[in-house]
């Protein structure tokens, strides 16, 4: 049944663009983007259980690589989007190593550092970066990945989704992924057993990483314009894992579900009120959050499957 | 070029707001050390503590520091509330540790927000007489409102240490924090000196919150953040455990901070904090003056 119910989702999400209009199909971009930037971080926030809080560092380094390749080289993104992957899967690496001193909350401390000094340095480099003023891209085409419809956009979100999708699902099953998740379940008993603790953190953060610095290419083309503090801020990086955790943190679908529930409903808020209650889409995110921590341990994914296999098992006697 | 008087001049009043930063990370040290609970939020209650402040100042115009009791029982009792809604169901579960980080975090993206949306995302200040009256030592000038924030936040330090050394209570939160499962054997009621340890730690938060927003003309509601992670910092170089430890990291970050105003610009001032911050807790996990850590 539940391959029927994917093949229905996927259908339905390829046919269901021609009748939405340019708002909604905006929404949906933003939903699918999120969903894949989830579904990035859960590799090692996730899967590897190192809770990182400067995903939003790896996004800007992935949104002014491409640019600044575009700009200064005319490289278009769609091979700059494989460099932006490899310049944050560096400095992911990095980040990887530092997990290594630090746990929990520590680690989380850390990367919010690394993702302040990123934000600072951006800033700070006018001469390459183009300093507190960003870069604003000038450019359409589909060479450029930059549409003047959303629906265009649409499709390309969906496919790095369901990219991310399969690739959590294979991922889960691979030695390695299976590595990552015995290393978040008990760090000095997977080490006993023989796995490499420092190749599986090193690795796992900078695979997140890579795949995050592709999502800042998309979002870079989609914003068309970026800049220091609004793109390496540390609510993005809160969003980015508060969808995941909310939706189900070390699943291949926390990501959409956890972006499902929350973006649309977030933008909807910010379209309806405007800037007159700027706070109102982000207390949303805080109380879900805070609700599903403390009442469904796992997210809403766990939770379902929960209330699945107790239906099962009522089923079968 | 600035000259060197300028230098001191700047670094001291860093040094001061250092100062506070001890206090704040003091709760946050406390909340870690009892129950090993992260309190992202932290901040963002220190953030409601210059509110308290500003409001009681404008509405009631009474005394800043008469605010600063006002809010140590006021914030006592919103952390005694958030310590039951998102540590307590979740401190001694599987994995509970982390879901404090996360629940916590889901407080402070509230408590931001309820800010924004009540008191909008402009700066405020108030005048007060403390601002006004400056006092010189060694050709060094701080505002009175400087020095009373840094003296008192001493104090409270010391009153905290004190309270933790000498009082039945404290003395039981030192045992929690030492051995909760002994503790518990020997009759203390560990959840309910959770409760209080949070609350007294939330309570710190706002005192530290009104003694800033005497001098600091910078009350809005994402000013917590900054906090946050000023005091992270600091409880981090001071290690756990070590109260004193607390004052004089407070003192080096504000410094560094100072350092970092000069050499950069006052927007980058935090360059220097988060690398050496970064440089710390890679090489040395247990901080500048604390015993190893205890594996999480």
């Amino acid at each position: 049944m539940k391959r029927y119910l994917t093949i229905l989702a996927l259908i339905l999400a390829l046919a269901l663009p021609p009748f939405l209009d340019e708002f909604s199909l905006a929404v949906l971009v933003q939903t699918l983007m999120w969903a894949y930037l989830a579904m990035s971080w859960d590799v090692i926030g996730g899967y590897g259980g190192q809770f990182s809080l400067g995903h939003a560092a790896f996004l800007g380094l992935g949104a002014y690589t491409s640019t600044l390749l575009l700009e200064n080289f005319g490289l278009i993104p769609w091979i700059g989007i494989w460099i932006s992957g490899i310049v944050a899967g560096g400095a992911g690496a990095l980040v990887g190593f530092a997990s290594l001193r630090l746990r929990g909350p520590f680690f989380a401390l850390g990367t919010i550092a690394f993702a302040e000094l990123t934000q600072l340095l951006l800033t700070y480099l006018k001469d390459i970066t183009g300093g507190p003023l960003g870069i604003m891209i000038n450019k359409v085409g589909f060479e450029y990945m930059i549409f003047d419809k959303q629906i265009y956009y649409y499709y390309l979100m969906l496919a790095f989704t369901v990219f991310g999708v399969l690739f959590l699902r294979y991922f889960e099953r691979s030695k390695f992924g299976i590595a990552l998740i015995a290393l978040r379940e008990d760090e000095d008993a997977a080490e006993a057993v023989g796995i490499d603790v420092y190749r599986a953190k090193v690795l796992g953060a900078s695979i997140s990483a890579f795949l995050t610095g592709m999502g800042g290419t998309l979002y870079a083309q989609w914003i068309h314009y970026i800049r220091p503090d609004t793109l390496v801020r540390l609510d993005f990086s809160t969003q980015i894992a508060a969808i995941d955790v909310v939706g189900g943190a070390g699943s291949p679908y926390g990501g959409i579900i956890g972006a499902l529930i929350l973006v649309p409903i977030s933008l909807y808020l910010n379209a309806l009120f405007g800037g007159m209650v700027a706070g109102l889409s982000v207390l949303l995110y805080g109380v879900v959050l805070l609700v599903v921590v403390v009442l469904m341990p796992g997210g809403i994914y766990g939770f379902l499957r929960r209330i699945l296999m107790r239906r099962e098992r009522y089923a079968r006697g | 070029m600035i000259e060197l008087g300028a230098y001191s001049q700047l670094i001291i009043s860093y040094a001061i707001l250092g100062g506070v930063y001890a206090l704040t990370a003091l709760g946050l040290s406390l909340i870690w050390g009892v129950m090993r609970a992260v309190n992202w939020a932290h901040g963002d209650l220190l953030m409601l503590g210059m509110y308290t402040a500003y409001w009681m100042v404008l509405l009631l115009g009474i005394d800043p520091l008469i605010a600063a009791i006002v809010a140590f029982c006021l914030l006592g009792a919103l952390g005694g509330i958030i310590h039951l809604i998102a540590i307590e169901p979740v401190i001694e579960k599987p994995g509970g540790h982390e879901a404090t980080l996360l629940s916590t975090l889901g407080i402070s993206v509230a408590i931001q927000s309820i800010a924004l949306i009540l008191w909008s995302p402009s700066p405020r200040s108030y005048d007060n007489i403390y601002k006004g009256i400056y006092l010189e030592f060694f050709g060094v000038r701080t505002s009175l409102a400087e020095a009373i924030a840094f003296s008192l936040s001493l104090i409270a330090i010391f009153l905290t240490d004190q309270f933790m050394k000498r009082s039945r209570l404290g003395k039981a939160i030192r045992a929690v924090s030492q051995n909760p499962i002994g503790a518990r054997v020997v009759g203390i009621d560990v959840s309910k000196i959770r409760l209080f340890t949070f609350a007294i730690g939330v309570a710190l938060a706002g005192v530290a919150g009104v003694l800033v927003s005497t001098f600091y003309p910078n009350i809005r509601p994402l000013a917590g953040y900054i906090w946050d992670i000023a005091s992270y910092v600091v409880v981090i170089f001071a290690g756990l455990g070590s109260i004193y430890g607390v004052i004089f990291s407070g003192l080096i970050i504000g410094v560094l901070e100072g350092i970092g105003a000069i050499t950069f610009t006052n927007a980058f001032r935090h360059i220097l904090v988060y690398s050496v911050f970064l440089v710390v807790l890679l090489l040395r996990p247990q901080g500048l003056f604390g015993r190893a850590l205890r594996r999480v």
